[in-house]
Protein backbone atom coordinates (compact mmCIF):
# COMPACT_ATOMS: atom_id res chain seq x y z
CA UNK A 1 0.00 0.00 0.00
CA UNK A 2 1.29 3.54 -0.80
CA UNK A 3 2.42 6.25 1.85
CA UNK A 4 -0.18 7.25 4.32
CA UNK A 5 -0.95 11.04 3.78
CA UNK A 6 -3.62 11.90 6.69
CA UNK A 7 -3.58 10.34 10.13
CA UNK A 8 -5.88 11.53 12.78
CA UNK A 9 -4.64 10.40 16.64
CA UNK A 10 -7.83 10.72 18.90
CA UNK A 11 -8.43 14.31 17.66
CA UNK A 12 -11.29 15.38 20.18
CA UNK A 13 -12.68 18.80 19.50
CA UNK A 14 -15.47 20.33 21.69
CA UNK A 15 -17.13 23.85 21.76
CA UNK A 16 -18.33 26.13 24.17
CA UNK A 17 -16.02 25.54 26.94
CA UNK A 18 -16.79 21.72 26.69
CA UNK A 19 -20.25 21.88 26.62
CA UNK A 20 -20.68 20.62 22.83
CA UNK A 21 -18.45 17.97 21.86
CA UNK A 22 -18.21 17.53 18.52
CA UNK A 23 -15.52 15.01 18.05
CA UNK A 24 -14.97 12.44 21.01
CA UNK A 25 -11.95 10.76 19.84
CA UNK A 26 -11.03 10.13 16.48
CA UNK A 27 -8.61 7.79 14.90
CA UNK A 28 -7.88 6.69 10.97
CA UNK A 29 -5.09 6.77 8.67
CA UNK A 30 -5.91 7.78 4.95
CA UNK A 31 -3.65 6.37 2.44
CA UNK A 32 -2.47 8.42 -0.77
CA UNK A 33 -4.80 8.52 -3.58
CA UNK A 34 -7.50 6.87 -1.46
CA UNK A 35 -10.97 8.49 -2.03
CA UNK A 36 -12.75 8.48 1.75
CA UNK A 37 -16.63 9.17 1.86
CA UNK A 38 -17.55 10.49 5.83
CA UNK A 39 -20.97 9.90 6.15
CA UNK A 40 -23.38 10.14 9.40
CA UNK A 41 -26.40 11.78 11.07
CA UNK A 42 -26.73 15.42 10.87
CA UNK A 43 -24.76 16.96 14.05
CA UNK A 44 -22.62 13.75 14.22
CA UNK A 45 -19.53 16.11 13.41
CA UNK A 46 -18.41 15.58 9.69
CA UNK A 47 -18.11 19.37 8.88
CA UNK A 48 -15.81 20.15 12.53
CA UNK A 49 -13.50 16.55 11.31
CA UNK A 50 -13.20 17.89 8.02
CA UNK A 51 -12.11 21.43 8.91
CA UNK A 52 -9.57 20.25 11.52
CA UNK A 53 -8.58 18.00 8.41
CA UNK A 54 -7.98 20.79 6.40
CA UNK A 55 -6.13 23.20 9.10
CA UNK A 56 -8.97 24.99 9.10
CA UNK A 57 -9.54 24.58 13.26
CA UNK A 58 -7.90 22.90 15.56
CA UNK A 59 -8.70 19.65 17.69
CA UNK A 60 -8.89 20.89 20.91
CA UNK A 61 -7.27 17.60 22.03
CA UNK A 62 -5.23 14.71 19.82
CA UNK A 63 -3.39 15.39 16.30
CA UNK A 64 -3.66 15.19 12.80
CA UNK A 65 -0.18 14.30 10.85
CA UNK A 66 0.24 15.33 7.44
CA UNK A 67 3.07 13.29 5.43
CA UNK A 68 3.60 12.22 8.87
CA UNK A 69 4.32 15.58 10.17
CA UNK A 70 2.30 16.96 13.21
CA UNK A 71 -0.15 19.31 11.58
CA UNK A 72 0.26 21.60 14.59
CA UNK A 73 3.94 22.03 14.11
CA UNK A 74 3.61 23.32 10.55
CA UNK A 75 4.96 26.72 11.11
CA UNK A 76 3.37 28.60 8.35
CA UNK A 77 -0.24 26.87 7.96
CA UNK A 78 -1.94 29.43 5.74
CA UNK A 79 0.75 28.45 3.04
CA UNK A 80 0.31 24.25 3.83
CA UNK A 81 -3.18 24.98 3.18
CA UNK A 82 -2.61 26.91 -0.11
CA UNK A 83 -0.14 24.45 -1.00
CA UNK A 84 -1.92 21.15 -0.32
CA UNK A 85 -5.29 21.53 0.07
CA UNK A 86 -8.33 22.00 -1.93
CA UNK A 87 -11.70 22.80 -0.40
CA UNK A 88 -15.65 22.06 -2.28
CA UNK A 89 -18.15 23.54 -0.09
CA UNK A 90 -21.97 22.96 -0.36
CA UNK A 91 -22.25 26.26 -1.30
CA UNK A 92 -19.98 26.74 -3.55
CA UNK A 93 -19.04 30.02 -2.25
CA UNK A 94 -17.33 31.81 -5.24
CA UNK A 95 -16.72 34.83 -5.21
CA UNK A 96 -19.92 36.87 -6.52
CA UNK A 97 -17.94 39.99 -8.16
CA UNK A 98 -15.35 37.70 -10.25
CA UNK A 99 -16.24 35.66 -13.71
CA UNK A 100 -15.40 32.11 -13.47
CA UNK A 101 -12.03 31.76 -14.64
CA UNK A 102 -11.31 35.14 -12.39
CA UNK A 103 -12.77 32.61 -9.46
CA UNK A 104 -10.25 30.28 -10.13
CA UNK A 105 -7.21 32.23 -10.30
CA UNK A 106 -7.97 33.49 -6.34
CA UNK A 107 -6.09 30.87 -4.86
CA UNK A 108 -3.43 31.24 -7.05
CA UNK A 109 -2.21 34.22 -6.13
CA UNK A 110 -0.12 32.92 -2.99
CA UNK A 111 1.93 30.79 -6.02
CA UNK A 112 4.93 32.02 -7.58
CA UNK A 113 3.15 32.71 -10.24
CA UNK A 114 2.37 35.31 -13.24
CA UNK A 115 -0.84 36.64 -14.42
CA UNK A 116 -0.50 35.06 -17.85
CA UNK A 117 0.61 31.78 -16.05
CA UNK A 118 -3.20 32.23 -13.90
CA UNK A 119 -5.20 32.69 -16.85
CA UNK A 120 -3.92 29.85 -18.34
CA UNK A 121 -4.26 27.58 -15.86
CA UNK A 122 -7.47 28.75 -14.84
CA UNK A 123 -8.41 28.15 -18.33
CA UNK A 124 -7.23 24.97 -18.45
CA UNK A 125 -8.71 23.92 -15.68
CA UNK A 126 -12.41 25.39 -16.35
CA UNK A 127 -11.89 23.33 -19.87
CA UNK A 128 -11.28 20.12 -17.98
CA UNK A 129 -14.49 20.29 -16.14
CA UNK A 130 -16.56 21.28 -19.11
CA UNK A 131 -16.92 24.57 -18.79
CA UNK A 132 -14.80 26.38 -21.80
CA UNK A 133 -17.97 28.25 -22.90
CA UNK A 134 -18.90 29.53 -19.40
CA UNK A 135 -15.00 31.20 -18.87
CA UNK A 136 -16.40 35.46 -18.55
CA UNK A 137 -19.95 34.40 -17.09
CA UNK A 138 -20.21 35.89 -13.49
CA UNK A 139 -21.37 33.51 -10.84
CA UNK A 140 -24.94 34.68 -10.85
CA UNK A 141 -25.50 33.78 -14.41
CA UNK A 142 -24.35 30.19 -14.18
CA UNK A 143 -26.83 27.07 -12.92
CA UNK A 144 -25.84 25.53 -9.92
CA UNK A 145 -24.00 22.35 -11.41
CA UNK A 146 -22.02 25.12 -13.08
CA UNK A 147 -20.58 26.79 -10.12
CA UNK A 148 -20.10 23.51 -8.78
CA UNK A 149 -17.80 22.84 -11.37
CA UNK A 150 -16.00 26.28 -11.36
CA UNK A 151 -15.65 25.40 -7.44
CA UNK A 152 -14.22 21.94 -8.15
CA UNK A 153 -11.91 23.97 -10.78
CA UNK A 154 -10.64 26.29 -8.11
CA UNK A 155 -10.02 23.47 -5.75
CA UNK A 156 -8.01 22.16 -7.98
CA UNK A 157 -6.06 26.08 -8.58
CA UNK A 158 -2.82 25.04 -7.09
CA UNK A 159 -2.54 21.53 -7.91
CA UNK A 160 -3.41 20.52 -3.95
CA UNK A 161 -2.23 16.85 -2.69
CA UNK A 162 -5.87 16.25 -0.62
CA UNK A 163 -9.60 17.58 -1.98
CA UNK A 164 -12.18 18.37 1.01
CA UNK A 165 -15.72 18.15 -0.10
CA UNK A 166 -18.28 18.85 2.02
CA UNK A 167 -21.51 18.14 1.02
CA UNK A 168 -21.16 19.22 -2.37
CA UNK A 169 -23.97 17.80 -3.77
CA UNK A 170 -25.83 19.43 -1.28
CA UNK A 171 -27.65 21.71 -2.99
CA UNK A 172 -27.73 20.24 -6.73
CA UNK A 173 -30.45 18.22 -8.41
CA UNK A 174 -29.77 14.45 -8.95
CA UNK A 175 -28.47 14.58 -12.12
CA UNK A 176 -26.16 17.50 -11.68
CA UNK A 177 -25.06 15.66 -8.38
CA UNK A 178 -23.62 12.76 -10.96
CA UNK A 179 -21.97 14.84 -12.39
CA UNK A 180 -19.94 16.47 -10.28
CA UNK A 181 -19.80 13.29 -8.40
CA UNK A 182 -18.22 11.62 -11.98
CA UNK A 183 -16.21 14.85 -11.94
CA UNK A 184 -14.69 14.26 -8.60
CA UNK A 185 -13.88 10.73 -9.34
CA UNK A 186 -12.30 11.44 -12.52
CA UNK A 187 -10.07 14.25 -11.00
CA UNK A 188 -9.10 11.41 -8.15
CA UNK A 189 -8.47 8.54 -11.00
CA UNK A 190 -6.89 10.99 -13.71
CA UNK A 191 -4.10 12.97 -11.05
CA UNK A 192 -4.05 10.42 -8.31
CA UNK A 193 -5.11 12.50 -6.00
CA UNK A 194 -6.70 12.17 -2.82
CA UNK A 195 -10.08 12.90 -2.00
CA UNK A 196 -12.52 13.00 1.68
CA UNK A 197 -16.36 13.78 0.78
CA UNK A 198 -18.41 14.17 3.54
CA UNK A 199 -22.16 13.97 2.36
CA UNK A 200 -25.57 12.60 3.43
CA UNK A 201 -25.92 10.86 0.28
CA UNK A 202 -25.86 7.01 -0.37
CA UNK A 203 -25.56 7.07 -3.93
CA UNK A 204 -23.08 10.17 -3.56
CA UNK A 205 -20.98 7.80 -0.71
CA UNK A 206 -20.83 5.00 -3.34
CA UNK A 207 -18.15 6.73 -5.57
CA UNK A 208 -16.14 5.87 -2.78
CA UNK A 209 -13.56 3.44 -2.50
CA UNK A 210 -14.39 3.44 1.37
CA UNK A 211 -16.76 4.79 3.84
CA UNK A 212 -16.29 6.35 7.24
CA UNK A 213 -19.59 5.98 9.38
CA UNK A 214 -19.48 8.84 11.97
CA UNK A 215 -21.99 8.86 15.11
CA UNK A 216 -22.07 11.48 17.92
CA UNK A 217 -18.32 12.10 17.22
CA UNK A 218 -16.57 8.89 16.97
CA UNK A 219 -16.20 6.87 13.59
CA UNK A 220 -18.31 3.90 14.16
CA UNK A 221 -17.35 1.62 10.96
CA UNK A 222 -14.80 1.73 8.02
CA UNK A 223 -15.18 -0.07 5.34
CA UNK A 224 -14.56 -0.49 1.82
CA UNK A 225 -17.73 -0.26 -0.84
CA UNK B 1 -6.15 38.58 -13.69
CA UNK B 2 -3.92 40.83 -11.85
CA UNK B 3 -4.99 41.80 -7.98
CA UNK B 4 -5.99 45.43 -8.74
CA UNK B 5 -8.99 43.66 -10.29
CA UNK B 6 -10.33 42.02 -7.36
CA UNK B 7 -9.73 45.26 -5.51
CA UNK B 8 -11.69 47.36 -8.22
CA UNK B 9 -14.44 45.04 -8.30
CA UNK B 10 -15.14 44.97 -5.09
CA UNK B 11 -15.02 48.90 -5.22
CA UNK B 12 -17.48 48.31 -7.70
CA UNK B 13 -20.13 46.32 -5.56
CA UNK B 14 -21.02 49.21 -4.16
CA UNK B 15 -20.86 52.08 -6.65
CA UNK B 16 -22.32 54.89 -4.66
CA UNK B 17 -20.79 54.00 -1.81
CA UNK B 18 -17.52 54.30 -3.05
CA UNK B 19 -18.27 57.75 -5.30
CA UNK B 20 -19.86 59.25 -2.02
CA UNK B 21 -16.46 58.18 -0.75
CA UNK B 22 -14.44 59.39 -3.72
CA UNK B 23 -16.32 62.73 -3.23
CA UNK B 24 -15.88 63.76 -0.01
CA UNK B 25 -11.99 62.99 -0.53
CA UNK B 26 -11.85 65.24 -3.61
CA UNK B 27 -13.38 68.16 -1.28
CA UNK B 28 -10.90 67.28 1.64
CA UNK B 29 -7.83 67.72 -0.69
CA UNK B 30 -9.39 70.00 -2.49
CA UNK B 31 -9.59 72.24 -0.04
CA UNK B 32 -5.60 71.51 1.13
CA UNK B 33 -4.20 72.24 -2.21
CA UNK B 34 -6.31 75.38 -2.72
CA UNK B 35 -5.20 76.68 1.14
CA UNK B 36 -1.65 75.66 0.42
CA UNK B 37 -1.83 76.69 -3.18
CA UNK B 38 -2.58 80.43 -2.24
CA UNK B 39 -0.31 80.25 1.10
CA UNK B 40 2.44 79.23 -0.91
CA UNK B 41 1.90 81.65 -3.47
CA UNK B 42 1.71 84.39 -0.70
CA UNK B 43 5.43 83.25 0.15
CA UNK B 44 6.59 83.05 -3.07
CA UNK B 45 5.12 87.04 -4.11
CA UNK B 46 7.16 88.39 -1.09
CA UNK B 47 9.63 86.42 -1.83
CA UNK B 48 9.43 88.15 -5.38
CA UNK B 49 9.58 91.30 -3.59
CA UNK B 50 12.33 90.66 -1.66
CA UNK B 51 14.38 89.35 -4.51
CA UNK B 52 13.35 91.95 -7.56
CA UNK B 53 14.81 94.66 -5.25
CA UNK B 54 18.21 93.93 -5.80
CA UNK B 55 18.72 93.27 -1.92
CA UNK B 56 21.14 90.90 -0.66
CA UNK B 57 20.69 90.72 2.82
CA UNK B 58 18.12 92.24 5.29
CA UNK B 59 18.78 93.54 8.14
CA UNK B 60 16.07 93.64 10.67
CA UNK B 61 15.10 93.61 15.05
CA UNK B 62 12.12 90.64 14.70
CA UNK B 63 10.59 89.87 17.77
CA UNK B 64 7.89 87.90 18.31
CA UNK B 65 5.28 90.69 19.78
CA UNK B 66 5.21 92.74 16.12
CA UNK B 67 3.70 91.05 13.12
CA UNK B 68 6.19 93.43 11.21
CA UNK B 69 9.58 94.37 12.57
CA UNK B 70 9.96 96.99 15.04
CA UNK B 71 11.66 100.68 14.01
CA UNK B 72 14.87 101.37 14.82
CA UNK B 73 17.34 104.18 14.27
CA UNK B 74 18.26 104.67 10.74
CA UNK B 75 21.98 105.57 12.28
CA UNK B 76 23.05 102.06 12.13
CA UNK B 77 23.69 102.43 8.40
CA UNK B 78 26.71 104.08 8.71
CA UNK B 79 28.22 101.03 10.61
CA UNK B 80 26.67 98.73 8.54
CA UNK B 81 28.72 100.71 5.40
CA UNK B 82 31.64 99.35 7.63
CA UNK B 83 31.77 95.73 6.95
CA UNK B 84 33.36 94.01 4.30
CA UNK B 85 31.56 93.73 1.05
CA UNK B 86 28.88 95.82 1.71
CA UNK B 87 28.27 98.50 -0.90
CA UNK B 88 25.04 99.69 -0.55
CA UNK B 89 22.66 100.22 2.26
CA UNK B 90 19.34 101.60 2.37
CA UNK B 91 16.84 101.76 5.28
CA UNK B 92 12.85 101.44 4.30
CA UNK B 93 10.18 101.39 6.94
CA UNK B 94 6.58 99.96 6.46
CA UNK B 95 3.34 99.48 7.94
CA UNK B 96 0.28 98.44 7.89
CA UNK B 97 -2.01 101.29 7.88
CA UNK B 98 -5.60 102.03 7.28
CA UNK B 99 -6.37 104.00 3.88
CA UNK B 100 -9.95 105.67 3.78
CA UNK B 101 -12.32 102.58 3.01
CA UNK B 102 -9.71 99.55 2.67
CA UNK B 103 -8.84 98.43 6.20
CA UNK B 104 -4.93 97.41 5.40
CA UNK B 105 -2.72 98.80 3.04
CA UNK B 106 0.91 98.09 3.08
CA UNK B 107 2.86 101.15 2.87
CA UNK B 108 6.50 101.62 2.08
CA UNK B 109 8.71 104.31 2.75
CA UNK B 110 12.07 104.13 0.65
CA UNK B 111 14.73 106.38 0.40
CA UNK B 112 14.71 108.48 -3.11
CA UNK B 113 18.04 107.71 -4.21
CA UNK B 114 18.29 104.28 -3.20
CA UNK B 115 18.47 100.95 -6.01
CA UNK B 116 14.76 99.44 -4.44
CA UNK B 117 13.29 101.79 -7.11
CA UNK B 118 14.89 100.35 -9.53
CA UNK B 119 12.85 97.24 -10.39
CA UNK B 120 9.73 99.53 -10.13
CA UNK B 121 7.93 100.21 -13.64
CA UNK B 122 6.21 103.86 -13.52
CA UNK B 123 3.01 103.17 -15.79
CA UNK B 124 1.62 106.70 -15.15
CA UNK B 125 2.49 109.68 -13.76
CA UNK B 126 5.70 110.51 -11.97
CA UNK B 127 7.99 109.39 -9.66
CA UNK B 128 8.74 111.46 -6.40
CA UNK B 129 11.30 113.97 -6.27
CA UNK B 130 12.16 115.21 -3.37
CA UNK B 131 11.62 114.26 0.22
CA UNK B 132 9.20 117.00 1.52
CA UNK B 133 6.57 116.99 -1.10
CA UNK B 134 3.55 115.57 0.22
CA UNK B 135 3.31 112.49 -2.73
CA UNK B 136 2.62 108.72 -2.89
CA UNK B 137 3.22 106.41 -5.83
CA UNK B 138 0.90 103.37 -5.96
CA UNK B 139 0.33 99.88 -6.99
CA UNK B 140 -1.56 98.88 -10.47
CA UNK B 141 -3.52 96.95 -7.99
CA UNK B 142 -3.84 99.37 -5.45
CA UNK B 143 -5.32 101.88 -7.99
CA UNK B 144 -8.01 99.87 -8.88
CA UNK B 145 -8.48 98.81 -5.24
CA UNK B 146 -8.91 102.50 -4.01
CA UNK B 147 -10.11 103.98 -6.85
CA UNK B 148 -7.29 106.62 -7.48
CA UNK B 149 -5.47 107.99 -10.19
CA UNK B 150 -2.84 110.34 -10.93
CA UNK B 151 -3.74 113.99 -9.01
CA UNK B 152 -6.02 112.20 -6.58
CA UNK B 153 -5.60 113.00 -2.85
CA UNK B 154 -5.12 109.72 -0.39
CA UNK B 155 -6.02 110.08 3.17
CA UNK B 156 -3.16 107.79 4.92
CA UNK B 157 -3.48 107.73 8.83
CA UNK B 158 -3.80 111.77 9.62
CA UNK B 159 -2.18 112.74 6.58
CA UNK B 160 -3.32 113.51 3.67
CA UNK B 161 -0.98 113.01 0.34
CA UNK B 162 -1.72 113.36 -3.49
CA UNK B 163 -1.01 110.63 -5.69
CA UNK B 164 1.48 111.64 -8.05
CA UNK B 165 2.40 108.26 -10.18
CA UNK B 166 1.23 104.51 -10.74
CA UNK B 167 3.93 101.72 -11.28
CA UNK B 168 4.09 98.21 -11.66
CA UNK B 169 5.95 95.74 -10.33
CA UNK B 170 6.72 91.78 -10.56
CA UNK B 171 5.31 90.95 -6.79
CA UNK B 172 1.96 91.27 -5.89
CA UNK B 173 2.59 92.40 -2.76
CA UNK B 174 4.00 95.77 -4.39
CA UNK B 175 1.32 96.10 -6.82
CA UNK B 176 -1.07 96.30 -3.74
CA UNK B 177 1.20 99.18 -2.11
CA UNK B 178 1.55 102.47 -1.64
CA UNK B 179 5.20 104.05 -1.92
CA UNK B 180 6.05 106.90 -0.49
CA UNK B 181 9.51 109.04 0.48
CA UNK B 182 11.13 107.79 3.56
CA UNK B 183 10.50 110.52 5.21
CA UNK B 184 6.95 111.32 4.53
CA UNK B 185 6.00 108.15 6.25
CA UNK B 186 8.34 108.52 8.98
CA UNK B 187 6.11 111.58 9.74
CA UNK B 188 2.95 110.12 8.59
CA UNK B 189 3.96 107.28 11.01
CA UNK B 190 5.48 109.05 14.08
CA UNK B 191 8.59 107.24 13.78
CA UNK B 192 11.34 110.25 12.74
CA UNK B 193 14.43 109.08 12.14
CA UNK B 194 13.80 105.30 12.14
CA UNK B 195 13.57 101.99 9.94
CA UNK B 196 12.50 98.61 10.30
CA UNK B 197 14.88 97.31 7.66
CA UNK B 198 18.24 98.07 6.20
CA UNK B 199 18.66 96.62 2.93
CA UNK B 200 22.48 95.73 1.86
CA UNK B 201 23.81 95.39 -1.77
CA UNK B 202 26.88 93.21 -1.44
CA UNK B 203 29.62 92.81 -3.99
CA UNK B 204 28.85 91.45 -7.03
CA UNK B 205 31.39 88.26 -6.07
CA UNK B 206 30.24 88.20 -2.85
CA UNK B 207 29.53 83.76 -2.36
CA UNK B 208 26.69 82.05 -0.46
CA UNK B 209 29.29 81.30 2.11
CA UNK B 210 30.93 84.76 2.76
CA UNK B 211 26.83 85.84 3.02
CA UNK B 212 26.99 83.47 5.68
CA UNK B 213 29.87 84.87 7.10
CA UNK B 214 28.34 88.48 7.12
CA UNK B 215 25.11 87.41 8.70
CA UNK B 216 26.88 85.62 11.93
CA UNK B 217 28.81 89.01 11.89
CA UNK B 218 25.86 91.06 11.48
CA UNK B 219 24.20 89.26 14.64
CA UNK B 220 27.20 89.21 17.29
CA UNK B 221 28.45 92.61 16.63
CA UNK B 222 24.64 94.83 16.70
CA UNK B 223 23.19 93.12 19.43
CA UNK B 224 19.39 92.41 18.66
CA UNK B 225 19.73 92.47 15.14
CA UNK B 226 19.45 89.97 12.67
CA UNK B 227 20.49 89.45 8.77
CA UNK B 228 18.07 87.23 6.52
CA UNK B 229 18.73 86.19 2.79
CA UNK B 230 15.76 87.61 0.77
CA UNK B 231 14.33 83.19 0.81
CA UNK B 232 14.50 83.48 4.83
CA UNK B 233 13.14 86.33 5.34
CA UNK B 234 10.04 85.46 3.41
CA UNK B 235 9.97 82.57 5.22
CA UNK B 236 10.01 84.75 8.69
CA UNK B 237 7.41 87.28 7.70
CA UNK B 238 4.44 86.91 10.12
CA UNK B 239 2.04 87.53 8.29
CA UNK B 240 3.25 84.38 5.76
CA UNK B 241 3.29 82.54 8.69
CA UNK B 242 -0.17 83.08 9.98
CA UNK B 243 -1.56 82.29 6.52
CA UNK B 244 0.63 79.03 5.98
CA UNK B 245 -1.00 78.33 9.33
CA UNK B 246 -4.45 78.68 8.76
CA UNK B 247 -4.08 76.63 5.57
CA UNK B 248 -2.29 73.72 7.43
CA UNK B 249 -4.98 74.34 10.46
CA UNK B 250 -7.86 73.82 8.01
CA UNK B 251 -6.42 71.47 6.14
CA UNK B 252 -6.19 69.15 9.27
CA UNK B 253 -9.42 69.48 9.79
CA UNK B 254 -10.75 68.63 6.24
CA UNK B 255 -8.28 65.97 6.28
CA UNK B 256 -9.47 63.88 9.67
CA UNK B 257 -13.16 64.40 8.19
CA UNK B 258 -11.75 62.63 4.73
CA UNK B 259 -10.31 59.88 6.91
CA UNK B 260 -13.21 59.20 8.82
CA UNK B 261 -14.97 58.62 5.93
CA UNK B 262 -12.87 56.41 4.51
CA UNK B 263 -12.39 54.22 7.55
CA UNK B 264 -16.34 53.99 7.64
CA UNK B 265 -16.32 53.17 3.64
CA UNK B 266 -13.85 50.63 3.87
CA UNK B 267 -15.18 48.90 7.38
CA UNK B 268 -18.83 48.72 6.39
CA UNK B 269 -17.79 47.08 3.19
CA UNK B 270 -15.50 44.76 5.70
CA UNK B 271 -18.14 43.65 7.81
CA UNK B 272 -20.46 43.25 5.01
CA UNK B 273 -17.89 40.53 3.37
CA UNK B 274 -16.61 38.59 6.63
CA UNK B 275 -17.73 35.30 5.30
CA UNK B 276 -16.51 36.07 1.96
CA UNK B 277 -12.99 36.47 3.96
CA UNK B 278 -13.67 33.46 5.42
CA UNK B 279 -13.86 31.79 2.26
CA UNK B 280 -10.79 33.40 1.09
CA UNK B 281 -8.63 32.51 3.72
CA UNK B 282 -10.39 28.95 3.56
CA UNK B 283 -9.04 28.55 0.26
CA UNK B 284 -5.42 29.92 0.55
CA UNK B 285 -4.93 33.21 1.55
CA UNK B 286 -2.83 34.31 4.12
CA UNK B 287 -3.98 37.04 5.99
CA UNK B 288 -1.74 39.60 4.97
CA UNK B 289 -3.45 39.34 1.42
CA UNK B 290 -6.58 40.30 2.84
CA UNK B 291 -4.69 43.14 4.66
CA UNK B 292 -3.31 44.10 1.39
CA UNK B 293 -6.57 43.42 -0.50
CA UNK B 294 -8.56 46.13 2.50
CA UNK B 295 -5.78 48.69 2.15
CA UNK B 296 -5.83 48.55 -1.43
CA UNK B 297 -9.09 49.01 -1.67
CA UNK B 298 -9.07 52.49 0.44
CA UNK B 299 -6.14 53.51 -1.40
CA UNK B 300 -7.91 53.43 -4.57
CA UNK B 301 -10.68 55.21 -3.31
CA UNK B 302 -8.35 58.03 -1.76
CA UNK B 303 -6.01 57.82 -4.57
CA UNK B 304 -8.65 58.60 -7.34
CA UNK B 305 -10.43 61.55 -4.91
CA UNK B 306 -6.87 62.35 -4.43
CA UNK B 307 -6.45 63.71 -8.22
CA UNK B 308 -10.27 64.85 -8.62
CA UNK B 309 -9.32 66.72 -5.50
CA UNK B 310 -6.00 68.45 -6.93
CA UNK B 311 -8.06 68.91 -9.88
CA UNK B 312 -10.55 70.88 -7.58
CA UNK B 313 -8.63 72.73 -5.62
CA UNK B 314 -6.66 74.21 -8.60
CA UNK B 315 -9.61 75.33 -10.43
CA UNK B 316 -10.93 77.17 -7.70
CA UNK B 317 -7.77 78.88 -7.22
CA UNK B 318 -8.14 79.95 -10.78
CA UNK B 319 -11.91 80.99 -10.37
CA UNK B 320 -10.99 82.72 -7.03
CA UNK B 321 -8.63 84.67 -8.65
CA UNK B 322 -10.73 85.40 -11.31
CA UNK B 323 -13.88 87.31 -8.86
CA UNK B 324 -13.62 90.66 -8.56
CA UNK B 325 -13.06 90.69 -4.61
CA UNK B 326 -10.30 88.54 -4.73
CA UNK B 327 -8.38 89.77 -7.92
CA UNK B 328 -4.91 91.12 -7.25
CA UNK B 329 -5.27 89.65 -3.59
CA UNK B 330 -4.21 86.10 -4.03
CA UNK B 331 -1.78 84.49 -6.43
CA UNK B 332 -2.15 80.70 -5.98
CA UNK B 333 1.11 78.63 -6.51
CA UNK B 334 0.67 75.65 -8.72
CA UNK B 335 3.36 73.55 -9.14
CA UNK B 336 4.61 69.73 -9.11
CA UNK B 337 5.68 69.72 -5.93
CA UNK B 338 2.16 70.76 -4.39
CA UNK B 339 0.09 68.85 -6.93
CA UNK B 340 2.88 65.06 -5.79
CA UNK B 341 2.46 66.70 -1.85
CA UNK B 342 -1.23 66.19 -2.72
CA UNK B 343 -1.26 62.85 -3.51
CA UNK B 344 1.13 61.73 -0.92
CA UNK B 345 -1.47 63.03 1.77
CA UNK B 346 -4.34 61.44 -0.31
CA UNK B 347 -2.42 58.03 -0.44
CA UNK B 348 -1.47 58.44 3.34
CA UNK B 349 -4.85 59.07 4.39
CA UNK B 350 -6.18 55.94 2.39
CA UNK B 351 -3.72 54.19 4.31
CA UNK B 352 -4.56 55.71 7.90
CA UNK B 353 -8.35 54.90 6.86
CA UNK B 354 -7.87 51.58 6.00
CA UNK B 355 -5.92 50.32 8.86
CA UNK B 356 -8.12 49.19 11.40
CA UNK B 357 -11.11 47.97 8.40
CA UNK B 358 -7.99 45.54 7.70
CA UNK B 359 -6.91 44.47 11.08
CA UNK B 360 -10.69 43.68 11.65
CA UNK B 361 -10.70 41.82 8.62
CA UNK B 362 -8.14 39.72 9.05
CA UNK B 363 -9.16 38.92 13.00
CA UNK B 364 -11.40 36.59 11.15
CA UNK B 365 -10.99 32.97 11.82
CA UNK B 366 -12.01 31.07 8.50
CA UNK B 367 -13.98 28.04 10.31
CA UNK B 368 -16.26 30.35 11.99
CA UNK B 369 -17.03 31.83 8.52
CA UNK B 370 -17.77 28.98 6.78
CA UNK B 371 -20.21 28.01 9.51
CA UNK B 372 -22.89 30.60 8.77
CA UNK B 373 -23.92 29.76 5.60
N1 LIG C 1 -18.56 26.72 16.49
C1 LIG C 1 -19.40 25.90 17.14
N2 LIG C 1 -19.89 26.28 18.33
C2 LIG C 1 -20.70 25.47 18.99
N3 LIG C 1 -21.11 24.29 18.56
C3 LIG C 1 -20.67 23.85 17.38
C4 LIG C 1 -19.79 24.64 16.60
N4 LIG C 1 -19.50 23.96 15.45
C5 LIG C 1 -20.19 22.79 15.54
N5 LIG C 1 -20.89 22.74 16.67
C6 LIG C 1 -21.69 21.61 17.11
O1 LIG C 1 -20.92 20.43 16.97
C7 LIG C 1 -21.73 19.38 16.52
C8 LIG C 1 -21.17 18.81 15.25
O2 LIG C 1 -21.34 19.79 14.22
P1 LIG C 1 -20.94 19.53 12.72
O3 LIG C 1 -21.21 20.78 11.98
O4 LIG C 1 -19.57 19.01 12.68
O5 LIG C 1 -21.97 18.41 12.30
P2 LIG C 1 -22.24 17.75 10.86
O6 LIG C 1 -22.06 16.31 11.01
O7 LIG C 1 -21.43 18.43 9.84
O8 LIG C 1 -23.78 18.08 10.64
P3 LIG C 1 -24.56 18.40 9.27
O9 LIG C 1 -24.73 17.08 8.61
O10 LIG C 1 -25.86 18.94 9.73
O11 LIG C 1 -23.73 19.36 8.52
C9 LIG C 1 -23.13 19.93 16.40
O12 LIG C 1 -23.85 19.61 17.58
C10 LIG C 1 -22.91 21.40 16.28
O13 LIG C 1 -24.01 22.10 16.82
MG1 LIG D 1 -21.82 19.63 8.10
Amino acid sequence: MSDVLIEARDVRRSFDEGRVQALRGVDFRIHESEFVAIVGPSGSGKSSLLQILGALDEPSEGEVFFHGKSVAEIHDIARFRAENIGFVFQSFHLIPTLTAVENVQVPMFEMPWSPVERQRRATELLKSVGLSERMHHLPRKMSGGERQRVAVARSLANEPKLLLADEPTGNLDSANAQRIMELLQSVHQRRGMTLIVVTHDPNVANFADRMLRVLDGRVVSDART
Amino acid sequence: MVFLTIVYKNLLRRRTRSLLTIAGIAIGIGAVVALTSIAWGFQKSWERAYTARGTDLIVTKITSQSPLPVPFAEGIKTDLLKLPRVKEASGLLSDLVSIEDAPAMLIFGWELNSFLWQHLKLVKGRWPTNNTERVAVIGAIASDMLKKGVGSPVQIEAGELTVCGIFESSALVENGAVIVALPQLQRLTEHTGKVNFMNLKLDAATTDEQKGELQKMIKAKFSGYSAFKSGEMAQNNTAIQVAKAMSWATSIIALVVGAVGVTNTVLMSVFERLHEIGILLAIGWRRRRIVKMILYESMVLSFIGGLAGIAIGFVSVKLMQATPFMHGKIEGEISLNLFLLALLIALGLGMFGGLYPAYRGSRMPPSAALRYE
